[in-house]
Formats: C-alpha cells, structure tokens, sequence
C-alpha cells in the first residue's frame, strides 16, 4: 500500500488518482476525502470513470494520514491487493434487494471495507445482510461517509462517479485484526425502549423519550437541554444498547422533533434496553489506545495500521482527540484512516455492527 | 435459572425473551429470535435443527435456520448431527454441550424442548456458564413459540385446503381508496369464471360482476358489507367468456390481527341451475295449466258440435289437429323433462345434425325449398343432450309457420372458439315479444311465450353455454352459436 495525501495548492486530486492508478503495482484505488476539500467535480468525476483499477472512497468529515488529522485534503491509496468493488444502489429503498448486488463468493478470511452513506435509511439492514450473507469469517471495517452538514449528498466514490443511497462493499484477499472500543461509561438506565421506529426513539419506560433523557442529562450536565443546545450537549451523553461479552452498541443521538422524538445515528431496536453514557477523555482515548493494543501485536513491517473513528469523538474531545490519535501506534501511524459517521466492524470476532462513537483499529496484513 | 445473576446478564436474557413470540411462520420465529442470541450474547453464527431426536433410523435432523447462510457452517452443521444421540431423552441427557470446534471457536449445542436442538457459535471465549445455565428457560419459549406456530400453520393449511376444495366459490377482498380488489379466491371460484390466478390478482371485483350487480356493489353495497351489514344477496358473476352466473352471495368483513376492517370474505353459491330449474317448472306449469286447458277445451267445443250438428267431419279434424298439438307438446315436455334430468354437456358433431335436419326438411316439407351452405366434415360442439330436438324445432318452426311454399336457408359456419349454424325463412317471424320472454330467460303472468319449442331451443342452446339470437329481415333468422369442442389453438 503507497498513500498520498492530497492538498490544495500542492497537489492535484484528479492527476494524483490517475497516476497512483497508473503505477505498476497498484491494482486498486481508495480515495478518502475530508468534505472541507470539497473534491467533486467534473474533472473528479472524469477520473474516477476513466481508471483501469477498481476504484471506491468517500468524502468524510475528516481524514487521517500517517497520524495526523485533516479536513481540508484527501488520502489517495494506491492498492497492491487487488480489490472487488460491488456497488449496492438505493440503500433507502424500503424494498431494495441488496443480495442482488452483492458477490456470491469472497475471500476466506479476507477484509472487507464496507462504506455507507451515513444519511441513508436501511443502513443497519444492509450491514444484517452482510452477516447473513458471509457470517464474520471476513473481518469489515468502514463506516459512514457523508458531510457533517445532516444532508444526504453525493457522497460515494465509484467507477461511475460520486454516487449518495449508496454503499460500497470492497472485498480484499488479505488478512485483518480488529480492534473495538468506545470507553464510553454507563451513568443511567436500563431504560425500556417502549416506542421506536428504526432511529426515531420515541419513547422510553412509556414517557416521552426526550423528557427521559433530558431529566437524566440536566442532572448530569447542569445545563438545561433543549432543541437549541441538543447537538452540542448530546454529544456528551450517547446511548448505549448492551451485550454479553461484547463492545456496547453505541448510539449517537442528534435531534429532538417536536413531539420529543429522539433521532439517533443508527436503529434503536424496540423492546431493547438502553443504558445513558458518558464520555470522559481519559476513558475514551485509553479505549482507542485499548482497541490499538487489541491488534498490535499482530504488526510487522508489511502491515498497514488503518483507523475509523467517530468524527462525534472529534467533537467531544477537542483539542485533546490529539491524544486519542497519538494512542494509536506510533507518531506515523495510523497510515491511513477516516473520521466517520458511524463505525462498522465486527469487533475482532463477534456480531458484526454498526456503532457509533467507536474507534475501530485495523492490522492488514497487505494492501 | 442460578440466583446470582449479574443486571446485565438478566437484562440481556429478558432482550433475548422479549424478541421472541410466535410470528407469521417458523422460520420467521426462529431467525427473528436467532439474530437476538447472536447479537446479544456476541456470537457468530447459529442453526436450529429440528427435531429433538432422530426423525427415523437413519434419517438427519432438518436444518430450519441458519444465520449466516448454510454453506457457511456446513461442517460444523453435519459434524453436530453425527454427534447427537437418536431418541429426544438421550439428546436431552447429554444437552447443553459446550466444546471448542476449531481453534478459538466455540459451540453450544442447546435443547429447544419438544422441538429441536439450538447451535450457538462464538468465538473466543465460550458463553459464561451463568448464561449457558440461565438459557433453558428462553430456549423453552422459543420451542413453545415454534410449537405453537407449528400447529397454527397446520391449522392454517387445513382451512386453506377447505377454502381451496370448497364445492362454493371463496373470495376476499381488499378495501382500497378507489374500488374494492381481489386479494384471494379458492380454485372453483378461478375455474368456474374461467380465469387464471394472475387474471384475478388484485383485479377490481366490479369488473367481475354483471351490470346491475356492479352498481349495487360501487352504490353502498360493499360499504354495507364492510360494515356487516349486507346480509345475503343475489349477485350476477360474469365469466371470462361473458356468461352470467347467478349467485346467492354472503360478505363478512375481513379484519387485520389489531380488528381493522381490510376487506371482505365473500361466498358465492351458484344458484344458476336452480333459477333455471324454477323457469322450466313454470313454463311447464303455465304448458299444462294454460295451453293443455285451452286446447282441450276447444277439443271438447268441437266434439259438442259436432255430436249436436251431425257434421262431423270438419269437427272431428280441427279436434284432431289439436289432439296432434297436445301430443307434439307432451313428446317436448318429456325432452325437456330429460334435459332437466340429464343436463351432461358433451361432445356432439354438429355438421351430421345439421346434414340430418336438412335432409328432413325436404321429406317432411315438400313444398318448401331448402338450400343448405355448410362446411363439409364434422364440425364437433359442446353441447347438451337434446341439441339434435333443438335444431330440429328451429327447422320445423321455418317448415310450418313461414308460408305454403316457404324458403329455408340453412348455412354452418365456424371460427377460432364457436360453430355458428343460421336458419333463415321467409315468412311472418316470432314476434317481438316472444324473443324479449325468451332473451330474459324467465316469464312473467303477462309475458309468456305460446309453447314449448322455442323454450327447449333455448335451454338447450343456454345449457350448452351457446347462445341463440333472434332477428326479422324479411323473415326470420335465427342463430345458434355453439362453442366448439375442440379449439383451434
């Protein structure tokens, strides 16, 4: 794997992409792009079609190159292993068949990216399809790209163009260990969910799921929570959806309705049970470190340290999501990565999920 | 179930239980259940294998479920099968089995009582034994849970097979914005309207029925039965070939499982024959009642006059004349009478009757002149018995009533479906009432026809799914359209 970080003023996208395409020994092409470098356009288009190499990527609202963050440039990978790329179109689409879209065979125990435009409304259908389809003897890392803006958009590279209610399923015939972690502490519940439609939580223990959330919030927080505030306050204060020997499910609430609905990043299952969190920096970065040091051990010098990471950790950590990276491996590493909206991954070797506010750390063999 | 559970434990084990309740079928119950265990205790993959104990010597247990796919977990699959013993009590004594399959990856193979067996795998560490202790009771409500969907489905295909077989015709209907739909028939109701299952699916019931029955039913007639207020009506079907079928028909509403209205359930019960059973009756009736009384008293008037005038000749002729009516009548009443009890329709060679009728035409009517124009060969129809009677009557009709010196033109023509055989003449016609009384079928005490010929052409012709059409052009023309046996396509 050979990554080129892409700037404006010093490099050009487009010509970056057709020539890490054109080099011998590339047999596929990521393109990881921060939303801020507002990539799309024609000649981006035009590129992104006209490539001998299979292709995939996706704007996100941050990127990681050798250890840094950025949300102004793109990552452009230059793969050696050669990707098979399926595209599954209209990911919203109630009676979408994604099966149709998808390989009948993939590698053993290969990797598997999985991006998905984060907006779309059958996200968590998609990624139970994928466990149904190919259980978890792929390891799948991804998650959700699109801008932070709370818009769907052209959000999703494919050999045919920047592409929205879409995702792009990459499989590869090398080998990948996982890390997965969140930090994330339990401070209330459980609470019953009572009413819930896909990511619209409605109501918990019967009541009203806002006035729920806001009495355990205001109590911890000491600020008073409304529609205004709601963004920057939840941001501290995610759900969270229990397992037995597993990572908690996180759950990433972004938006009270009128009717004190609650809108989440990612389904909320009804009947499920639903515990309050809090984040704390220390906690969260010493996850991030805990997930790295899940797969560490499997690095040589061949390897690629890749890292998917909530970009609502960004925003709870601040200044000090500098030490979250630096958590994983050394100041170089990650090679590569992205900051998404929502992780996807099967936790080293369970369930495989689709969370929120997780870092998920990858080991890969080859690139 | 052990005391000491963690809160997490018995909040993941009540998640599990929750998710699981009898749903459309079982493989739905099972694998809404299944993605539950797996995601909640974080394992990956499982199979339910069904049942407890061997079926029979030497037969597998049946994989219902898999999740992910079977290929996936096919060795594991068979090498579970090889290892549970054949009677439910022993897989029972040796359940839960826990053992490390591959490295890194362990099975649980669990009882699903009275049901089947259920196989959890997870890598790295096994389930706590807690949990593996504390399952038993939610395996027992997802068995009890396919059990009772078992049973119900069961019960289900049993009531289908009856609403399938059923000797009356089953609909139900959807209630939409616009006009009521068909959402499910049993096979008579296809068969008898000559449709295909793709015909009828999610085809307008209005379109199914005949002219007045589709004003009664858009006119407040499906709202009353929405509302179970209809009762029983008649309702007029009309086939794919434009028949009607006379129905008594019965609409309830069809209710979701919440008790929303969806539509209907209708039953229709074919009361075709017995409608024209009650016409053959009355005509029959009217025919001795009115007809026989009249000519026997004409009969008796001339006998009178004769006995008291000496004249007899004259008498005794018009008394004779009458005698040969009342006879001609009964021979006819008594080939209606075998038409009504014999009303097989089967295969006839309309091309011999017509050469037949023709050839006694010309015996029997001398003076008339029968030109004939029809397709050599056998021309084979569907008809009932009493079709030969039938045409001959038209003939007959042409030969008695259409002048001294009548001209009869006979012509048989067929096409892709149907033989259409024609007798025209050239004399008064049947009168305009006379079609209108036979065209609706039925009489009335004001309209009646004067006999029972034309009676017995149309049963016949009805009977047979024919059709008979009247018209005056200088004359009388009369066709019969007979579907023939065998189509050409």
């Amino acid at each position: 794997m050979r990554a080129t970080l892409v700037q404006d003023g010093k490099n050009d996208l487009p010509e970056v992409i057709r020539s890490v395409a054109a080099e011998p020994s590339v047999n596929g092409v990521g393109v990881f792009a921060a939303a801020g470098s507002n990539p799309v356009s024609d000649r981006f288009d035009a590129a992104l079609t006209e490539l001998s190499v299979p292709v995939f990527g996706g704007i996100f609202p941050e990127v990681l190159y050798q250890g840094k963050r950025t949300a102004d440039a793109a990552v452009v990978i230059g793969l050696t292993v050669e990707p098979t790329v399926s595209i599954i179109p209209d990911l919203s689409g109630p009676e979408a068949a994604f099966d149709a879209h998808l390989p009948t065979g993939v590698p053993d125990d290969g990797t598997a990216f999985v991006l998905v435009d984060a907006y779309a409304d059958r996200v968590e259908d998609f990624v139970a399809e994928l466990f149904s389809k190919y259980g978890v003897d792929l390891s799948y890392l991804g998650g959700g790209v699109g801008s932070l803006n709370l818009k769907q958009q052209p959000c999703l590279f494919t050999d045919n163009g920047v592409r929205e209610d879409a995702a792009a399923f990459v499989t590869l015939d090398t080998t990948t260990s996982l890390g997965v972690r969140h930090g994330w502490k339990d401070i209330a519940g459980p609470l019953r969910v009572t009413d819930a439609d896909g990511p619209a939580l409605a109501e918990l223990n019967g009541e009203p799921a806002f006035s729920v959330y806001k009495q355990i919030v205001e109590e911890d927080a000491e600020v008073t929570l409304n529609a205004d505030n709601f963004f920057e306050v939840a941001k501290r204060y995610p759900f969270g959806i229990s397992r037995l020997d597993g990572e908690t499910i996180v759950r990433d609430p972004f938006e009270v309705t009128d009717d004190g609905t609650l809108t989440c990043f990612g389904d909320i299952p009804e009947d499920a049970f639903l515990h309050v969190l809090k984040g704390e920096e220390d906690a969260l970065i010493d996850a991030a470190g805990e997930a790295y040091a899940a797969v560490a051990d499997a690095r040589t010098e061949e390897t690629a340290v890749l890292f998917f990471d909530c970009i609502s950790r960004v925003l709870y950590l601040e200044s000090a999501f500098e030490r979250e990276l630096n958590a994983i491996g050394d100041a170089d590493h990650p090679d590569v990565g992205a900051l998404t909206i929502g992780e996807i991954a099967n936790d080293g070797e369970g369930h495989l999920e689709f969370y929120n506010k997780t870092a998920v750390v990858a080991v890969t063999e080859s690139l | 179930m052990p005391s000491d559970l963690s809160q997490e434990t018995i909040q993941v084990l009540y998640e599990i239980s929750l998710a699981i309740s009898p749903r459309s079928d079982v493989e739905s119950t099972i694998e809404t259940a299944v993605s539950t265990y797996l995601q909640k205790l974080n394992c990956s993959a499982a199979a339910v294998l069904q049942p407890l104990g061997a079926p029979t010597e030497g037969a597998q247990r049946e994989v219902v479920t898999t999740l992910p796919e079977q290929y996936i977990l096919a060795d594991i699959i068979e090498e579970t099968r090889d290892r549970l013993p054949e009677t439910p009590a022993e897989v029972n004594a040796m359940l839960p089995l826990v053992d490390e399959v591959e490295s890194g990856m362990h099975r649980h193979v669990m009882a699903l009582p009275d049901y089947g067996v259920l196989l959890l795998l997870k890598r790295g560490p096994p389930l706590a034994e807690d949990i593996t202790l504390s399952l038993p009771d939610v395996n027992e409500k997802l068995a009890t849970a396919c059990n009772r969907v078992a049973v119900q489905k069961q019960y289900e295909t049993q009531y289908r097979n009856l609403f399938q077989e059923a000797p009356v015709m089953f609909v139900r209907t959807q209630a939409t914005e616009d006009e009521p739909v068909i959402a499910d028939w049993n096979t008579r109701f296809a068969k008898k309207l000559g449709y295909t299952d793709k015909d009828l699916q999610g085809r307008p019931l209005a379109e199914l029925y005949a002219e007045q029955s589709r004003e009664k039913l858009l006119d407040g007639g499906y709202t009353d039965a929405l509302e179970n207020r209809l009762g029983t009506v008649e309702r007029v079907l009309r086939t794919n070939n434009s028949k009607e079928i006379i129905t008594k028909m019965r609409a309830t509403p069809h209710y979701d499982a919440d008790g929303a209205v969806l539509g209907t359930r209708m039953l229709f019960i074919d009361v075709t024959e017995l409608k024209r059973r009650k016409v053959q009756v009355s005509v029959l009736n009217r025919v001795l009642r009115h007809n026989i009384r009249n000519d026997l008293t004409v009969i008796q008037g001339r006998l009178d006059m004769a006995k008291a005038e000496g004249d007899t000749a004259t008498h005794l002729e018009d008394a004779y004349e009458k005698t040969e009516e009342l006879i001609s009548s009964a021979k006819k009443a008594r080939h209606i009478q075998r038409l009504i009890d014999n009303p097989e329709v089967r295969q006839h060679d309309a091309g011999e009757f017509v050469d037949f009728m023709i050839s006694r035409a010309r015996t029997e009517f001398p003076d008339a002149t029968v030109r004939a124009d029809i397709e050599s060969g056998p021309v084979p129809v569907l008809a009932s018995n009493g079709l030969q009677h039938a045409l001959w009557e038209l003939i007959e009709n042409a030969g008695q009533y259409a002048g001294e010196t009548p001209i009869i033109e006979v012509t048989m023509r067929r096409d892709e479906d149907t033989a259409r055989i024609t007798i025209a003449d050239d004399g008064p016609g049947i009168s305009p009432a006379e079609h209108e009384v036979l065209e609706a079928g039925m009489e009335s005490e004001i309209e009646h026809g004067s006999g029972l010929g034309l009676w017995l052409v149309h049963w016949v012709i009805d009977r047979s799914g024919g059709e008979v059409r009247f018209e005056q052009d200088n004359g009388t023309v009369v066709t019969v359209t007979l579907p023939l046996a065998e189509r050409d396509d």
